[in-house]
């Protein structure tokens, strides 16, 4: 099991319960989308997976329990891709935030720049390098955060919502660049389409609940999860 | 990014060199202190917070009479951020100000830093400190963006005052009323959007761990006012200053530059021989920058031991 | 690209810095020095190619502040001298800070502040409010103009008062928000507590020999 979640509950300090008692297990192998409602917990969910919060239960990656001295090292292992890539892209160019999570594993700054450029490259943005991230498109802001996660050498992906602000075409080229990654992937989404064409399973998220898990179009015809 | 009246962004060629001197001087060791309790994962906090000042200064509340004011924030973030962290963030507004939109001067930024991230921030936080919780929260907010503002206008009239800029009584009354209408709106601004933060989530305001008097409060809040209005009234009376050091017996050598206008105290240093007054001018920065560098490192060095 | 924009940003602050004592300790009255100095800004700004018009037309922004204390000192004083002081010497500094920064990037500028020994908290919050200034301040108009289109710009005062504030506390919250969000993205990706940044550039001999000569210039133009 690459991700094992039990009993997972979270309250946010205003009072909000968004975590109700998830369990999950998933292999290395798969990718799962997510589906629920606005406010059903999907992205609460992701960032303890990712081991960005920390509630009752436990959550293990490749085995391993978060705890406070493990964290730094599983959340390695987990490559975040935040909802809004502004909040992903604090550097004042694309090369120093691509070079980010390199740098901050001890990697060396000529080896990590290194790594960067490799990764622009393979993203096809190399021309992106020196821009700063605010003037970048949303595709390309997209292209630029997931490059950043790549560069730390996941073993797991997690996108929370990726096609918000991508147009058809931008949607489309990020489906066919997600297929091509071997990671397994958690991608909370509202898109029964883009779910379909990256992930087999999918778990329906309702008040701090899973309440379906099976495969996608299963999932979604059961709840009416389209738009017509 | 201009039309911030009432509040005084002092450019580069105004004050006198001992003044701006002396303030750069006194304004690095003073971040250098708020930086070093400032911890680093708080940056983007703080980053993000800056970037809301100036978002907040596009946005209009009408003040009647067909005009309108903007929050300037220094009482918010102190209030918010507590002052240590607020000293930070609006050292880096003024930093970014001074550069990119030319508003203030760079060997002004230690008189501008001293103004409104220091004094501006204290003026703030000594009465709220106070006044925080209980039934007088509102009062405490608006008594800490008023007190805010007018300490911060206050010692920028005397710095340019000491630095030669002639004032009178009649300057100084018209400036006040600006600074007066422009500390209410601010009080009245962040009352108005405390509240609200307060409501949405009262995690977002500083708790001081000062027990609340409401005696206390006043009483601070007094103190600071009375300096305020005390200084503006030194800086726009004929010979104030003069008068004041007088009083005060302090007419030693030391104190002597003060009265003179800026040409004389100049001839007097060097004669009218301004190389050795440049010389020592960048000795000075020079000395300060070795003095803040070794200060930092051994801050540093004591906090990792 | 002009030649100035090549050299490290180091270089240049700290001839600008040299540059910007020799005009604050500038006498009121002391028009040959004001005039050596002023000589030697333009002299910059066309070794940079940085535009001659516009660079003058930029720093006139700093203008209003002088002139208007210039003015009350002329008024009160009876004495045009330290008037005319203030304004040569505010816009002088503002030219070369206008020339400092058509010539540098703002990070650079930055990383240049940290090598002088700015404390690093300072530096990263001048990163993170670069980088997020354009954004909130977005937001921020995004949310006015849905407020106005949504309940107009009318009512009693009291009210706007109270709906322009809440925006504000909504802005607030959701830059909260996004600073938490900032945080766990750069603690995703390793970042434990220091800040570890790229390329600490090594200073080239034409570094070195920017800040002499632009150093010689201006303490020679105020040498009388
Ligand atoms: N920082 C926070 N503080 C307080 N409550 C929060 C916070 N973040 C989320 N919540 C609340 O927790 C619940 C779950 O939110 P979450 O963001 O996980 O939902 P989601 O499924 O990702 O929704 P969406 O589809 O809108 O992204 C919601 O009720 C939300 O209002
Ligand atoms: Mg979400």
């Amino acid at each position: 099991m690459i991700i094992e979640v039990k009993g997972l509950s979270y309250r946010y300090s205003d009072g909000t319960d968004a975590l109700r008692g998830v369990d999950f297990r998933m292999e290395a192998s798969e990718s799962v989308a997510l589906f629920g409602s606005n406010g059903s917990g999907k992205t609460t969910f992701l960032l303890h997976v990712a081991g960005l919060l920390e509630g009752e239960g436990s959550v293990r990656i490749a085995g391993e329990p978060f705890t406070r001295s493990s964290a730094p090292a599983l959340r390695e292992k987990v490559g975040y891709v935040f909802q809004d890539s502004d909040d992903q892209l604090f550097m004042p160019t694309v090369l120093e935030d691509v070079a980010f999570g390199p740098l901050h594993r001890g990697m060396e700054a000529r080896e990590a720049e290194n790594r960067a450029l490799e990764l622009l490259r393979q993203l096809g943005i190399s021309e992106l390098a020196g821009r700063a991230p605010y003037h970048l498109s949303a595709g390309e802001k997209k292209r630029a955060a997931l490059a950043g996660v790549l560069a730390m050498q996941p073993e797991i992906l997690i996108f929370d919502e990726p096609t918000t602000f991508l147009d058809p075409p931008g949607q489309r080229e990020l489906a066919h660049l997600l297929l091509a990654l071997p990671q397994a992937k958690l991608i909370a989404t509202h898109d029964v389409w883009f779910a379909r064409q990256v992930a087999s399973r999918a778990l329906f998220f309702e008040k701090g609940r899973v309440v379906a898990d099976g495969p996608v179009d299963e999932v979604a015809a059961r709840f009416d999860w389209r738009l017509h | 990014m201009s039309g911030r009246i009432g509040s005084v962004h002092i450019a580069d060629g105004i004050l006198s060199a001992p003044v701006w001197a002396a303030l750069d001087a006194a304004a690095i060791p003073a971040i250098g202190l708020a930086a070093r309790r400032t911890r680093v994962e708080h940056a983007p906090l703080l980053g993000v917070m800056g970037a809301f000042v100036f978002a907040a200064q596009r946005m209009n509340f009408p003040a009647g009479l067909g005009t309108s004011g903007h929050l300037l924030g220094g009482a918010l973030l102190a209030m918010t951020l507590g002052p240590g962290a607020a000293t930070i963030v609006l050292t880096a507004i003024l930093v970014l100000q001074t550069l990119v939109f030319q508003d203030g001067g760079i060997l002004a930024l230690g008189a501008n830093v001293f103004n409104m991230a220091l004094i501006g921030v204290w003026a703030a936080w000594i009465p709220y400190r106070f006044l925080a919780q209980g039934k007088w929260k509102n009062f405490g907010y608006f008594a800490a963006a008023f007190l805010s503002v007018l300490a911060s206008a206050a010692a920028a009239m005397i710095e340019l005052r000491v630095s030669g800029v002639a004032l009178n009584g009649a300057v100084v009354s018209i400036s006040a009323a600006v600074f007066v209408t422009t500390a209410i709106i601010e009080g009245l601004i962040t009352v108005a959007v405390m509240q609200t933060i307060e409501k949405m989530n009262p995690g977002w305001l500083q708790t001081p761990d000062t027990r609340p008097s409401r005696a206390m409060g006043l009483l601070a809040g007094a103190a600071v006012l009375l300096m305020a209005v005390g200084v503006l009234f030194i800086s726009g009376a004929p010979d104030g200053l003069e008068a004041l050091v007088a009083q005060l017996g302090l007419e030693s050598r030391e104190v002597a530059y003060f009265q003179a206008p800026m040409a004389e105290y100049e001839a007097r240093i060097a004669g009218g021989d301004w190389s050795r007054k440049a010389l020592a001018g960048l000795a000075g920065l020079g000395m300060i920058y070795i003095l803040c560098a070794g200060v930092g490192r051994l801050l540093v060095r004591q906090r990792s031991a | 690209m002009g030649p100035l924009a090549r050299r490290d940003a180091r270089a240049k602050l700290a001839a600008a810095l040299v540059f910007l004592v020799c005009v604050g300790t500038t006498p009121a009255g002391n028009y040959q020095r004001m005039a050596a100095l002023a000589a030697v800004a333009i002299v910059w700004i066309a070794i940079a190619r940085a535009g001659l018009f516009r660079s003058l037309f930029q720093a006139s922004a700093i203008l209003p502040f002088p002139l208007s204390f210039g003015l009350v000192s002329w008024w009160v004083s009876g004495d045009p001298t330290l008037a005319v002081a203030l304004v040569v010497r505010s816009y002088l500094s503002a030219l070369v800070v206008v020339l400092l920064m058509s010539t540098t990037t703002l990070a650079d500028i930055f990383r240049g502040l940290q090598s002088f020994g700015a404390p690093a908290v300072l530096v990263l919050v001048l990163q993170s409010l670069t980088r997020y200034l354009q954004v909130v301040v977005d937001q921020g108009l995004r949310m006015r103009r849905a407020s106005i289109s949504r309940s107009g710009n009318t009512g009693r005062r009291y009210s706007l008062w109270r709906r322009a504030g809440g925006a504000l506390a909504v802005l607030f919250g959701k830059s909260y928000g996004r600073a938490e969000n900032v945080h766990r993205a750069m603690l995703a990706r390793g970042f434990q507590g220091t800040f570890i940044a790229l390329r600490p550039h090594a200073l080239e001999w034409r570094d070195f020999a920017l800040t002499a000569v632009a150093a010689a210039m201006s303490v020679g133009a105020a040498w009388r």
